[in-house]
């Protein structure tokens, strides 16, 4: 089964912080035996045994010769077998949140805001959105950031992660164009999923950017709202609004009008509302109002955060051919010694 | 020969190790873009694990990708992206195997056909759409890698098909290098069914799908008349003998030929090493010379000599 092999890895990293890059090299660990059936001196065949006299001193200093030996073998052999230590977290506290990303990838986020085909000047939503968003991470240091995409069905694009790498690489996916309609129901419950198996170490929030709203049914709504006070996550919600059509802070004109299938926008306003967490929406229909949304975003969320300081893997190598070397330099020593 | 020098000559070699700074060396890396099927034939059990037991051809997909990720070297770097019916899309631009393998292990593992927002599978088109989708996110140096079965559900008409040998004649936009990974066994299966939860109902029957080309074929061979409306009437008699269409098989021949007339290699997805040198073929990897650590060279001399400090004598005698 693949999943066993998996934790067998992990829990082994748990454990310990070194690995070896190239382990087969590790074989040669068997020639760090050799002192202990040869040494580096040469034989000398003494005339009488009683005038080199056994004592525990010569006992003990052949003995440490010979483990210095083996030393200089062993460190040898771990630096070429590329010792290094894991990637390792330190906790911190500073201030951020877990935050994630929830990405409409529908058709209509191929159009500007203007509901127009976009050229040169006037870019799609989505590629604003992308570079906006892309932005924001980067001046988050501290934040959990993860992706998920949505359109007629949601998917996981990247996991909570501290690598910003990762998040701009999925937050990429925004320049590649939108796909069906628009189901944010699904969306938003796998962005909760995200928060299942996660500690609460810090504010989470789910940003649903989104052009276009859908009815919830009662039982998507029931799901909304038990998982979102479960996971204890706040919303906001940055609605591209298109030039002229609804959105938001719309008004029927007729209360006929006033129903979730005319007005989605509105009514998935007023549910979102009724959940019991902190919600903010924005409504906004120029780059200027989605910035200025994303920097009320950056303001409120600063709540004391612990998160992780990923310190890379770091190569060990130098430090093992240092130790082998300081091995071999006394072995010369003893040598220079001998009895000529 | 026993002499002192031989271990000098050890230090000596080793204290150039520890001060060798990393040069700059020609070494290979690979960036690819791997799109995936995620259309419900991918759900057949056709391959084995390593335990004997069926996994799907998606599964299969999954476990041999990462295992080939894992063997990558570092600084190459792997996107991911998926299609069904005729769109692909992207869910990252590549991203570095080393230091972010744990979040393309993770995004790999949650591929679902379930993400599918629509059922068809047009698998030509989808060629044709991913290596548009290239230009589009500017991967033009990324080799594409497309992994599907060739299950065209329903049956494409030929008289359709979408030119790509024109596309990728390099005239207005570069050509895409890549591979088409054929997933799947050469013999027919049975394609399973999964309601709204993802539990299997059974399998497709012949009824469940259509078993023919549904728009028309001209009567003249290779004579493209346009748009032929969609008419069962005009759909030919012979077309209704093969009807398997509701089981699935690997289409090698069929991906060979898209394969060609696109410039792309193909290869049959077996085992997870032939993957990995079927994507790591030459043609794939990108020289750049990068920083290097070279320092194991005089290591591995100085390991030569501490040995040759312990061989007797004789060995080097000559009497």
């Amino acid at each position: 089964m693949p999943a066993i092999g998996w934790s067998r890895k992990v829990s082994i990293e748990k454990m310990m912080n070194f690995a070896f890059s190239h382990p087969w090299v590790l074989m040669l660990l068997l020639l760090g035996l050799l002192p202990f059936m040869m040494n580096v001196f040469h034989h000398r065949t003494a005339s009488w045994n009683q005038l080199i006299p056994q004592t525990s001193t010569t006992k003990w200093l052949d003995w440490t010769i010979k483990i210095m030996g083996l030393l200089a073998f062993a460190s040898l052999t771990f630096g070429l077998a590329g010792l290094y230590q894991t990637e390792q977290t330190f906790e911190r506290t500073g201030t951020g949140a877990h935050i994630v990303f929830v990405l409409d990838r529908s058709k209509s986020m191929n159009e500007t805001f203007g509901g127009r085909v976009p050229d040169e000047n006037t870019p799609a939503k989505r590629q604003i959105a992308r570079d906006l968003l892309s932005l924001f991470v980067d001046e988050r240091p501290h934040d959990l950031f993860g992706v998920v995409g949505f359109s007629t069905q949601p998917f996981f694009i990247s996991p909570l992660t501290e690598h910003k790498s990762v998040t701009q690489a999925a937050i990429n996916s925004l320049t590649s164009p939108g796909l069906a309609f628009t189901n944010v129901h699904k969306g938003l419950v796998m962005g909760l999923s995200y928060f299942k198996d996660q500690p609460y170490t810090g504010s989470r929030v789910i940003v649903l950017v989104s052009d276009g709203a859908a009815t919830l049914d009662h039982r998507s709504q029931k799901t909304l709202r038990e998982w979102f006070q479960r996971h204890r996550a706040s919303l906001y919600w940055l609605f591209l609004r298109t030039e002229g059509g609804l959105g938001i802070t719309s008004e029927p004109e007729t209360s006929a009008d006033d129903n979730p299938r005319i007005m989605p926008e509105r009514h998935l306003d007023k549910f979102f509302h009724t959940l019991g967490i902190p919600y903010h929406s924005f409504e906004v229909d120029t780059p200027e109002s989605l910035q200025q949304a994303l920097s009320k975003l950056d303001e409120l969320e600063n709540a004391p955060l612990v998160y992780n300081e990923l310190i890379p893997r770091n190569s060990l190598t130098q430090l093992c051919y240092f130790i082998a070397l300081l091995f071999v330099l006394t072995l010369v020593g003893v040598k220079a010694l001998e009895a000529k | 020969m026993k002499s002192i020098w031989i271990l000098i000559i050890a230090a000596l070699l080793l204290i150039s190790a520890v001060l060798l700074p990393p040069l700059p060396f020609p070494s290979k890396h690979y960036n690819y873009f791997f799109i995936i099927d995620i259309t419900r034939s991918m759900n057949v059990p056709d391959y084995l694990n390593a335990e004997g037991d069926p996994i799907t051809r998606l599964d299969k997909i999954k476990f041999d990708v990462l295992s080939v990720i894992q063997q990558l070297p570092c600084g190459s770097r792997v996107g991911l992206g998926v299609f069904t019916e005729r769109t692909p899309t992207m869910l990252y631009s590549p991203i570095e195997v080393c230091s972010d393998y744990s979040e393309l292990r993770k995004s790999i593992n949650s591929l679902d056909w379930r993400m599918a927002w629509v059922a068809d599978s047009n698998i030509i088109m989808a060629l044709y759409n991913s290596l548009e989708l290239m230009h589009t996110v500017s991967l033009d140096n990324t080799t594409l890698v497309f992994f599907t079965d060739g299950h065209e559900a329903p049956p494409m008409n030929p008289n359709s098909n979408p030119d790509l040998a024109e596309l990728q004649a390099g005239e207005s936009e570069p050509v895409i290098k890549g591979i088409i990974i054929g997933t799947g066994d050469h013999a027919l299966s049975r394609i399973p069914k999964y309601d709204q939860d993802g539990i299997n109902v059974g399998y497709y029957t012949a009824e469940d799908v259509p078993q023919g080309i549904m728009t028309g074929l001209s009567v003249n061979h290779g004579v493209k008349t346009g748009i032929v409306p969609h008419n069962p009437r005009h759909v030919r008699r012979e077309n209704k003998v093969d009807s398997t269409e509701h089981l699935s098989k690997l289409r090698e021949d069929y991906l060979k030929t898209l394969a060609e007339q696109a410039k792309l290699h193909y290869h049959h997805l077996q085992s997870s090493d032939g993957l990995l040198s079927a994507l790591t073929h030459q043609d794939f990897s990108e020289k750049h010379t990068q920083k290097t650590d070279l320092s194991y060279i005089p290591a591995a001399l100085a390991f030569l000599f501490l040995v040759l400090a312990y061989l007797p004598d004789k060995l080097f005698r000559r009497q």
